[in-house]
Formats: C-alpha cells, structure tokens, sequence
C-alpha cells in the first residue's frame, strides 16, 4: 500500500497564501512523525488526507488511485482522530463508538466485535456506560483514539494523539501505535519530540505549509551533529546569548553558572562551550522555528 | 460588565431557554384559550359580541334565549344580598356575641368577631354596580399559569445552577476573587429578575388576553361588584385589582425562585434537587387544596404561595389567623412569614454555596439510571445513523423536552375530542340527535322516520294549545314537559327536515345521497383561528427541531471526524434529511390527529362519500366525493409543514446559525399566517374556494 501527495497546495485566501504549499511525499506502511509550530499546515495536510478538505492543486492517490476518485472505499481504509475535545456529552462512551461504527458502516456483529476489542485497547471498558460530559481530558482522548481504530483502518491519521494522557497511558498508547503500524500507514502529528522518537520510520518536519526535512530519526540527527552546544555560562553571558537571538533549546541551573543548550550553525565563543549529540527536540527547533 | 450582566448574558444565549420560555408563555394563553372555548361565555360574550354589546346598550330583543339577562339577574340580585351583607353585619355579630360561644371577651372568636365587623364597617352603603364581569370571572377561574411558572423556573435554575455545575464551571468560577457571594449573589438575582419579569409577562399577557375577550367592563367600579370578591375587605377598583394580582403573582414567583435557588445551593445533584423540590411544591399545594379555611391549620392554606396565586383566594376570602389570640388579617400573616422565608432562604443559598465544594454528585437517582444503562445497554446497540440522529436532536440537545410538551398537548387535545359535546344552543344539540339517528343514505325509512317526528311534533303543538294558557294541576306538568320538549327538538329537527329538503332539490336520485352532518364539518372548516394558529405553532416547533440537524456537528467541531469516515458525506446528509421529514411527519401528525379525530367522531366516516355537490349548507360545484376534500385539506397541510421543514434546513444550511435559523423562520411563518388570517384562508377555505 501506498499514499502519494504530489504537488499538494492549499489556500484559504484565494492564493494569497497558502497553508499547504506544494508538498510531495510517499507513505508506505510504517509510522510517521509529523513536527511542525502551530500553522505549520500540519491539520491542513491531514484534513486533505481525510476527504476533509479539497485541495487547490495537486493530488492525493493511493495505490495510484486519487483519493477522490475512490470515495466512500478510501474512507472505509481510513481512520482518523482528530485534536478536539468537544464530544457529544449526553452520548456514553460506549454509545459513541457504536455511532462511530455505523458511520464507519460496520454491521451489527462486526461492530460489536470492534467496539469490545478498542476499549480494551484504550482501557475504557469500565468507564464505557459513563457518559462523555463525566469524561477527563485524557479518557475523552481515549475514547478518540478507540473510534479511530474501530474500523481496522490501513490508513491511520492521528493529530495529537497523545495530548493530555498520563505517561503511563502516553506508552500504552504508543506501544499500541508500534504494534499496529506493521500493515498500516500511521501518519501522526504532534508537539511531543518523544511520541515519534522511539517509533516512527521516519519524521516529517513541516513549516510554513512545506515539509523541510524528512528522514529516519537517526538521519535527521546524525545531519544535526555538530549544531548543538552545551555552554556554561554567568547570569551576564546569558544574556548576551539570548539578546543574540541563538536558539536556546534548554536552559539548566546549575550550583553557579547555567547549562544552555544552544543549537547553531555556528560555534558558541562566549563561556565554556562544548559539542554534544543532539536529540530529536534539538532538530525540530533548528527546522521548525 | 457586572456578574449580574454576565448572568443575564449566559441565560441569553441559551437558545433552548429562550424558546422554552416562549413556548411556555404562548402555552399559558393555548390552555386559557382552550379552557374558555368550551365556556357558554365565549359563546355569547366573545363570539357574539355585537348582541352582547346591543344587550348592553338596552336592546333586550337580542337576548332569544334570555342567558344575558339570566347574568344581568344574578348580578342584580346579588348587589341587593351585598348591601344587606354588610347593612346587617353589625346587627348580626351582636347577636352572636349574647351566645355563650362568643361570650369570653379575651376568647379569639370574639376578638375576630369585632375584627370582622371593624374591617367590613367600612363597606357600609358600598356603591356597587353590575357590568360586565366575564373577564374577572374568568381570570379568577384561572389558576394554571403557575404551573408553567414552575416549569419555567424549573429550566431557569437549571440553567443558572446545575449546568454551570454539571460542566465543572463552578469551580473555576468560585476560585476567583468575586467567585464566592457576589457570584452566589448575581445568580439570585438572575433568577429572580427573569422569574419577576416572565411572571410580569405571563400574568400581563393573561391579563390583557381575557381583556381582549371578555372586556373587564367599568374598571373603577368596586372589585365587591362581582359576588366571588363579596368578601374582600380591601378598598379596591377592578382596575386596582388587576393591577393588584399581577404583583402577587409576581411576589409568589419571586418566592418560588427564592426557594428552587435555595434547594439548588443546598443539593448538588440536579435530579435529586429536583425531586425535592417538587416534593416540597407538590406538598404545599396539597396543602393549599386540601385544608378547610375554616379548619384548625387553615394558616398552611393561607401562608402558601399557591394561596397568593389564587386571585379567588387572595383577594376574595376574608380570613383572621390567630397570634397569641389576637386576630391577625391572613394577608399580613403571609406577607411576614413568606416575605421572611424568601429572605432567609437565598441567604442560606449562599452561606451553602461559599462553603460546600460545588461539583455534581452522584445521587442513588443517577447511580440506578447508571445501572440501567448498563444492564439495557444491548437496546443501545444500533447501526442505524438515523437513530443517533434522533439521538442527538432529542437527547443531546435535549430537544426532547419540547417534544414531550408538543406530546403533551397532543394526548390532551385527542383526549379532549372524545370527551363530552357541549353545545350553545339547543338547536345544534337536537340536530346533532336527529343526524345520529338518520345519518347516511336517504331511504324510505329516513323519509318515514321524518314524517312521524313531524306529525309527533305537531301532534305536541296541538296538544299545547289544548291545555291552554291557564292549566291547573297535572295539565300544568304536561304543559312544561311538552314546552321544553318541543324547544328542544323542535328548531333542529326543522334544520334536518330543512337539509332533507334542500336534497331532494339536488340533481340525481335521493337514495344515491347522504343525509349527514353539515353543520359539524362547517364549523371544523370555518375555524381558521384554530387552523392557522395551530400550523403556526406546529411549524415553529419544526424549525426548533430541524434548526440545529445540519449545524450541530458544526458547531462540536465533529464535522471533520463525521466526514472522515465511510458513510459520513452522502449517507449522513440522507440521514439528517430523513430525520428532518420524520420531524414533519411526528408534528403533523400530532397537530393534526385532533382534528382528524373530531372529523371521524362526526359519524365515523360514514357519509365521506357524500358528493361536494350534494351539499346543502356550502355551494360545492364540484363532484368530487368528500373524503376527497378533507384528504385534499390534509395533503396541503402536510405539504405546507413539509416547505417549512424544506425551507427550514436550506436557512439553516445558509446561515450556519441554529438561533436566526428559528427567529427568521418563525418570523416567515408568522408573516404568512397574518396575510392568510387577513384574507380569511387556511387549507379547509383555499379548497373549499377552489371546488366551489
């Protein structure tokens, strides 16, 4: 299986500007990270993924066949968890996923089947004849990912899947999104480095609605050596480093000085400078900022 | 903005709330309207309004069967039983007071009896006049409207307590500087200046509605001038005493949103608050009903907001309770102790909302809704999108309250067709008897059966002239039972012989024709009020429900995700279309099986065969059968409802906006229905015009 963007370009004004400017990509099975900042285009690509949007130019196919042309087939492959928290609230979690399934035109015994094994998978099944308003951030997040997966989707497009669990639900999930994603195209977006560090095929680092990088995580790190320093540095030469506009990455006290962890292009001169490996967060900021 | 403001705010964008209270203020006046249609009041004072006002004006040839002067009578017989009722009152209570009951002058009852006497002495030679009272008879008949109060409070508390509540909004608004009595403070007084100001409409609206109808007559003549206020011992004009109601029903609903904030406060979930509330309604006006004023715990009656409602009771029972022995007018005792409850009451509100952590608990109530959703969660289990699209509508968007309502009204009016037929004049009464005997083809033996009650009839005249004009004993007896037979029957037979007659001179063969009831299906069809109001209300039902079908998801962000799966684009919007024509039918059918009803309680369909142009009582020229007729009147009407819902989900589609969806649909509507008012037209009248 194979999704191809090619030339996708999306405006809301007329041309004037663009959210998604021209992005061409390939997805076969396996996850992928999707980083950007805020209006990066990141939930405008997936909108177009999922029939929610038409693009202004280019094409979407899949399998060679345009998404368009596919309809009602290409949605039954697809599966989709939006980055929302308004739900139905009078609906009990379990009526909700049944609504999901009949949308998703599963029959009676094959949504009876679905709905059981998805909330065993996000562990609602003590919470499920609750009803969506008694729900917290993370369950309503749950309940989300378990509608996305009713269908056995080959094609799963999750927007901030992870946003607001608990770390040890944050794995839980994350390990269920590595075992899935073997026949599958996981396409995930998100805020948190780590979510796709340990899982994702490859990374997708889009800003202003053109993708800026795209590799293994190891290839996107091992292009970043070199452009990350540790520094310890006087309250004084701090400041100069920040008034200088170098993107700070983190900043740690220490007993008398601080640790900023700057990634630059060029070698920090003031204070005690060292190189170090960089990591994940390191390269979102130096692409995506 | 003050919170106060942000209270009022908050209400105001509550569209359901906003439509409830509409619905409930237009549902006071339908069942006030409804309760007088079936009065001979608004037979002879509102739908014969010119004799009525020519009777005034000294025409006593316009009264044919004498029910104007039989009111003008008892009035005139009561202004000379008042005058003697307060003349002698002095005379009497001296009387009294040389019995041994009302001997001991530190006793209550002779404390009260010179109460009684100093309170009425000033009544002495009162100046009361007789005019027409149908509107206060009527106004102080009517004591319904608190019930729609009390719903209206019910949703009001709801939705400036509990909502906020159940979404944990509370919390985040008690953790600010003004989160705790000023914010506790500006909910009371969102509550009461909207319970004040639906009361002031509601009552005004009744107020005005009976004026419109009845006429209240001279309104500076004294409130003593109608016998039901013989006993009201305040100086008050009609005026004075319309003006006086509606500020104690505003006060009763001040007092009730007093106490529905103070349960509110004390209890956090909103089921078991509002059980206990109703318990404590329910139980204070069971006590209203049934203590005696003259029983030992008639304070229970009198101190009750439901008494104050009451303008028979309030203002028309003169009651002292006793204080420590001494008499203390009933008025001044409610005025302390309820005045003092609706002060104590908020403030305990309060205290309980500063201090009580304000999240929604879970009652034994919710726990045992919990458990049954969990053991009839397989009813649960459908596949169908038109189901959860009900779903949504009805319980999601808690549309279904409007739905029981609109139900509600339908179980009352199809129970009240089936219930007994009055009839204003004997005339339609004695023709209802003969067609219910004789209805359906015209044979020899209805044409026999007619000749025998013509001669039976005369054969009564005859005999009625025997007996003379001065009979004596048993005569006399016959002479009244032969008087009242014949002005029974006599005018509604002639009406059937009449339209056997205008028959025959119809073209074709008389055993091919219906004898059937013309007048019932006339006055169904010339009732246009009726027609057009209904379909007013009906289509402003439809739109409430069909308004929010195409923006919901929309408006809960979930488009994205409906769209996103297999049947979410073209099966959805089937969906939402069949639901929205399911909605037509569910409205038309409740606004319409009532007078579907009434057609087949007419003779049960027996003569819809009859041919249009066979009828006696309408010029038909057409041929078509009857039946046709009145399912051509259903088609139209169906189909009418059917534009609306059309028209309804393309605004809707347009504007994106659930609110101005309904506001600019009801208002087309409405616009609509005031031409067809205008040109006399409804569904019944365009066809009969168009057959004729």
């Amino acid at each position: 299986m194979e999704l191809c963007l090619s030339g996708i370009k999306k405006s809301y004004n007329n041309g004037k500007t663009y959210a998604v400017d021209g992005v061409t990509a390939t997805f076969t099975p396996g996850v992928y990270g999707l980083l950007g900042p805020n209006g990066a285009g990141k939930s405008t690509l997936m909108n177009i993924i999922t029939q929610n949007l038409k693009t202004n130019s280019g094409t979407v196919t899949l399998d060679g066949v345009p998404i368009d042309h596919m309809g009602a087939d290409y949605r039954s492959l697809l599966g989709y968890m939006p980055q929302q928290q308004t739900l139905y609230d009078d609906f009990t979690g379990e009526r909700f996923l049944w609504y999901m399934a009949a949308l998703k035109g599963l029959d009676k015994k094959q949504a009876k089947e679905a709905v059981s094994r998805t909330l065993d998978v996000v562990n609602l099944r003590e919470e499920r004849y609750k009803k969506l308003k008694s729900y917290s951030g993370g369950m309503k997040q749950r309940v989300l990912i378990a509608q996305a997966l009713l269908n056995d989707p080959k094609l799963l497009i999750m927007d901030e899947p992870t946003a607001g669990l608990d770390p040890k639900e944050r794995i839980r999930i994350r390990n269920f999104i590595s075992e899935v994603s073997k026949d599958k195209i996981v396409l995930l977006s998100t805020h948190v480095v780590s979510d796709v560090e340990f899982i994702s095929k490859e990374i997708l680092v889009m800003r202003s609605g053109q993708i800026r990088a795209r590799g293994t995580p190891q290839s996107l790190l091992d292009g970043m050596n070199g452009r990350v320093f540790e520094v310890l540095v006087t309250p004084d030469e701090q400041a100069a480093y920040e008034g200088a506009g170098y993107k700070l990455s983190n900043i740690m006290l220490t007993q008398d000085r601080t640790c900023l962890r700057i990634v630059s292009d060029i070698r920090p001169q003031i204070g005690q400078v060292r190189a170090v490996y960089p990591n994940l967060e390191d390269v979102y900021l130096y692409l995506a900022e | 903005m003050k919170l106060f403001g942000y209270e009022w705010l908050k209400l105001w964008q509550r569209r359901l709330f906003m439509v409830l209270a509409v619905l409930l203020l237009a549902g006071n006046l339908l069942t006030l309207y409804i309760l007088e249609k079936n009065t001979s009041a608004f037979f002879y004072v509102y739908e014969n309004r010119e004799l009525y006002q020519a009777f005034q004006a000294g025409d006593a040839s316009v009264d044919a069967n004498g029910w104007y002067q039989e009111k003008l009578d008892a009035q005139n017989s009561y202004r000379q039983s008042y005058a003697v009722f307060t003349g002698e009152m002095a005379s009497r209570a001296e009387q009294m007071r040389s019995t041994a009951f009302f001997s001991d002058q530190d006793s209550f009852v002779y404390r009260n009896l010179r109460q009684t006497c100093a309170d009425f002495a000033p009544f002495t030679g009162l100046e009361i006049k007789a005019d027409n009272d149908f509107g206060l008879q009527a106004l102080s008949s009517y004591n319904s409207g608190v019930l729609f109060l009390l719903v209206f409070l019910a949703v009001l508390s709801y939705f400036v307590i509990f909502h906020e509540r159940d979404a944990g909004l509370t919390l985040l608004l008690k953790g600010n500087r003004r989160g705790h009595t000023p914010l506790a403070l500006s909910k009371l007084a969102a509550m009461l200046s909207a319970a004040m100001l639906y009361a002031l409409l509601q009552e005004t609206g009744t107020v005005l509605f009976l004026g419109g109808i009845y006429g209240y007559g001279d309104l500076s003549r004294p409130l003593q001038s109608m016998s039901r206020f013989r006993n009201c011992a305040h100086f008050l004009t009609v005026g004075q005493g319309l003006v006086t109601i509606i500020l104690l029903r505003i006060a009763a609903a001040v007092f009730f949103a007093c106490l529905l904030f103070c349960i509110g406060m004390c209890i956090r979930n909103g089921a078991a608050a509002i059980t206990v509330s109703a318990a404590v309604l329910g139980g204070g006006y069971m006590l209203y009903q049934t203590i005696p004023l003259s029983g030992g715990l008639n304070w229970l009656k009198c101190v009750n907001p439901f008494y104050c409602w009451s303008m028979a009771a309030s203002l028309g029972e003169y009651l002292n309770l006793s204080l420590f022995g001494k008499p203390v007018n009933k008025g001044s005792c409610a005025l302390a102790i309820l005045g003092s409850l609706a002060v104590l009451m908020p403030a305990a509100g309060v205290l309980v909302f500063n201090r009580m952590y304000q999240v929604k608990s879970n009652s034994r109530l919710e726990k045992l809704l919990y458990w049954l959703r969990r053991k009839l969660s397989r009813l649960t289990h459908k596949t169908s999108l038109l189901y959860y699209e009900f779903y949504k509508m009805m319980v999601q968007q808690k549309k279904g309250i409007v739905l029981l309502l609109l139900l509600s009204w339908g179980i009352y009016e199809t129970v009240n067709v089936f219930g007994p037929a009055y009839y204003a004049f004997a005339r339609d009464a004695a023709y209802q008897h003969y067609i219910d005997l004789l209805h359906g083809p015209v044979t020899e033996e209805t044409l026999e059966f007619v000749a025998e009650e013509e001669q039976r009839l005369n054969a009564l005249w005859l005999e009625l002239m025997e007996i003379g004009s001065e009979p004596s004993g048993s005569d006399f007896l016959r002479q009244l039972q032969i008087q009242s037979e014949l002005e029974y029957l006599e005018d509604g037979f002639y009406l059937v012989q009449q339209q056997l007659e205008d028959l025959k001179g119809k073209e074709g063969p008389l055993d091919e024709k219906l004898l059937m009831n013309e007048r019932s299906y006339a006055a169904l069809w010339w009732d246009t009020e009726r027609d057009l109001g209904l379909f007013f209300i009906g289509s402003a039902a439809l739109l409430f429900f069909i308004s929010s079908i195409r923006t919901m998801d929309e408006r809960k962000k979930m488009l994205p995700l409906l769209r996103s799966t297999r049947n979410g684009h073209r099966k959805l919007d089937q969906s939402r279309s069949i639901c929205a024509l399911l909605c037509t039918l569910l409205v038309f059918v409740v606004t319409e099986l009532p007078l579907f009803l009434r057609y087949y309680r007419i003779d049960r369909f027996a003569t819809v065969g009859q041919r249009l142009c066979d009828f006696t009582r309408v010029p038909f020229a057409s041929s078509a059968p009857l039946w046709v007729m009145l399912a051509g009147a259903f088609l139209l009407k169906a189909l009418s409802y059917t534009a609306v819902c059309l028209g309804g989900l393309r605004l809707s589609s347009a504007t994106k906006n659930e609110t101005v969806t309904v506001l600019a649909g009801v208002g087309t509507v409405g616009a609509v229905m005031v031409i067809l008012r205008y040109l006399n037209l409804d569904a019944n009248l365009l066809l009969i015009r168009f057959l004729q």
